[in-house]
């Protein structure tokens, strides 16, 4: 599954989220009972995976919240995409009609 | 003559039968409150017989559930390992609780969990703290309620050798020699009856690694979760019901990684962050 | 080594009244921290110590 700045990205639903008081989070993968700590920033993204943000909106989100260029954030948020991709914890939206 | 006692740790009951009355009042001193008082029997023995007139590889019969043994071990080695086998079979229980690696410190600013895994320093590092006045729960196994999300300490004895017994008394912990010469040293030896339930505010992840100087870095609460999650029994839960309470656990605490140093700066380390008392 | 942890951990607590005001927060990459096996876990936490048999 390829993440690009035009993608809407979309959470498995067989992932579990955890957030915690800290911001950090836990994410459980039913499907391969595997266990995932993310940092806050990941958590901020991951919940707004819900396959109707796209990643332009989930950087405006990140840059509502940190003080960082948006190209960094824009890099960061599609490599930690890429990475969710990858460990198929993302699915492809469906497509709109 | 033979010595019965009867005991109940989380529902689990069991018998300890012995001839050998220092090893009976041993036992009562370990689960001292934990008296099983129901009349109901239970199949669940554990024996340790002293045979002086047996040949001299067999004068030590030990028996546990589904297995009997004879030889000649230590009277410490044999006390430790009927323990030992007392607390394996109470793990291994249907009694909806989870099991975690843990030691349980009760501290002034809060109670304090430090897990990791077997020869990572959980036991030498509580007492290093209880030498500092610290009261400490347990050393190896703590039991966690989903419901309520509490942590009893399992109470089991403190297996310390010479090395250990020598480094605790360099930071002033002085243990009743006899313990000591049994290694069986019991919580009510270090001054401690009550075990309440404890809510730790601070969780210590300890890596096995040795440093020269201790190192204390801090951990996210999903990363102290995930390392609590390897230390805990599956037992009956599903993983996610395991996550979930693991989570709820360190999500009401602030978490560290810790890499120990020398004995004394180590404690003074935890001690002092302890002290400062910040919360998540 | 304390001033700087001392140091990390007044800067939790004022990341949180932050967060809640609305102020931007230090940023800390998004990542995946480790990928831990919940079934590579024992069936049961065993104690330390030699149950029998002994050797």
């Amino acid at each position: 599954m390829q993440i690009t700045a035009m993608s809407k990205p979309k959470s498995r639903e067989t992932v579990e989220a955890q957030p915690l008081p800290d911001g950090s989070g836990l994410l459980f993968d039913t499907a391969t009972a595997t266990a995932y700590p993310i940092t806050e920033s990941a958590m901020r993204i991951w919940q707004l995976c819900d396959g109707q943000n796209d990643v332009a909106s989930i950087v405006d989100d990140l840059e509502a919240h940190y003080d960082v260029e948006r190209q960094v954030l824009e890099q960061d948020s599609l490599k930690f995409l890429e990475d969710m991709a990858q460990k198929q914890l993302l699915v492809e939206p469906a497509a709109e009609a | 003559m033979i010595l019965e006692q009867r005991y109940s740790l989380f529902g689990y009951r069991f018998s300890f039968h012995t001839n050998v009355p220092r090893a009976a009042e041993l036992f009562s001193r370990l689960y001292a409150g934990k008296t099983d008082s129901s009349a109901e029997a239970t199949a669940n023995l554990y024996q340790l017989l002293h045979c002086p007139d047996a040949a001299a590889d067999e004068q030590w019969r030990i028996e546990v559930p589904g297995l009997a043994f004879h030889g000649k071990p230590t009277f410490g080695d044999s006390l430790y390992s009927i323990e030992a086998s007392i607390s394996r079979d109470l793990t291994r229980q249907d009694h909806g609780l989870h099991v975690v690696h843990g030691a349980v410190v009760y501290g002034e600013r809060g109670d304090i969990l430090l897990t990791g895994n077997s020869g990572a320093g959980k036991t030498t590092l509580s007492l290093a703290l209880a030498a500092r006045g610290l009261r400490v729960g347990c050393d190896d196994i703590a039991v966690l309620n989903p419901v309520d999300g509490l942590l009893q300490p399992h109470v089991r004895c403190f297996h310390i050798d010479a090395r250990s017994a020598e480094l605790l008394a360099g930071l002033g912990l002085e243990l009743p020699a006899d313990a000591l010469r049994d290694q069986f040293v019991t919580p009510l030896d270090l001054g401690m009856s009550e075990m309440p339930p404890a809510r730790p505010r601070f969780i210590f992840v300890l890596e096995p690694e040795r440093r020269q100087a201790p190192l204390i870095v801090p951990e996210t609460q999903a990363q102290a979760a995930s390392a609590l999650l390897m230390q805990t029994g599956r037992g009956r839960f599903s993983d996610l019901e395991g996550v979930r309470t693991i989570a709820r656990l360190t999500g009401a605490a602030s978490c560290f990684r810790l890499w120990s140093g020398d004995l004394a700066s180590t404690a003074q380390a935890v001690l002092e962050l302890c002290a400062t008392g910040i919360s998540c | 080594m304390n001033e700087e942890k001392n140091a990390k951990q007044a800067e939790s607590l004022d990341r949180r009244e932050l967060v809640r005001k609305g102020v931007k927060v230090a940023y800390v990459i998004p990542a995946v921290l480790a990928a831990v096996k919940a079934t590579e876990r024992p069936a049961y936490a065993a104690p330390s110590g030699a149950p029998l048999p002994l050797p």
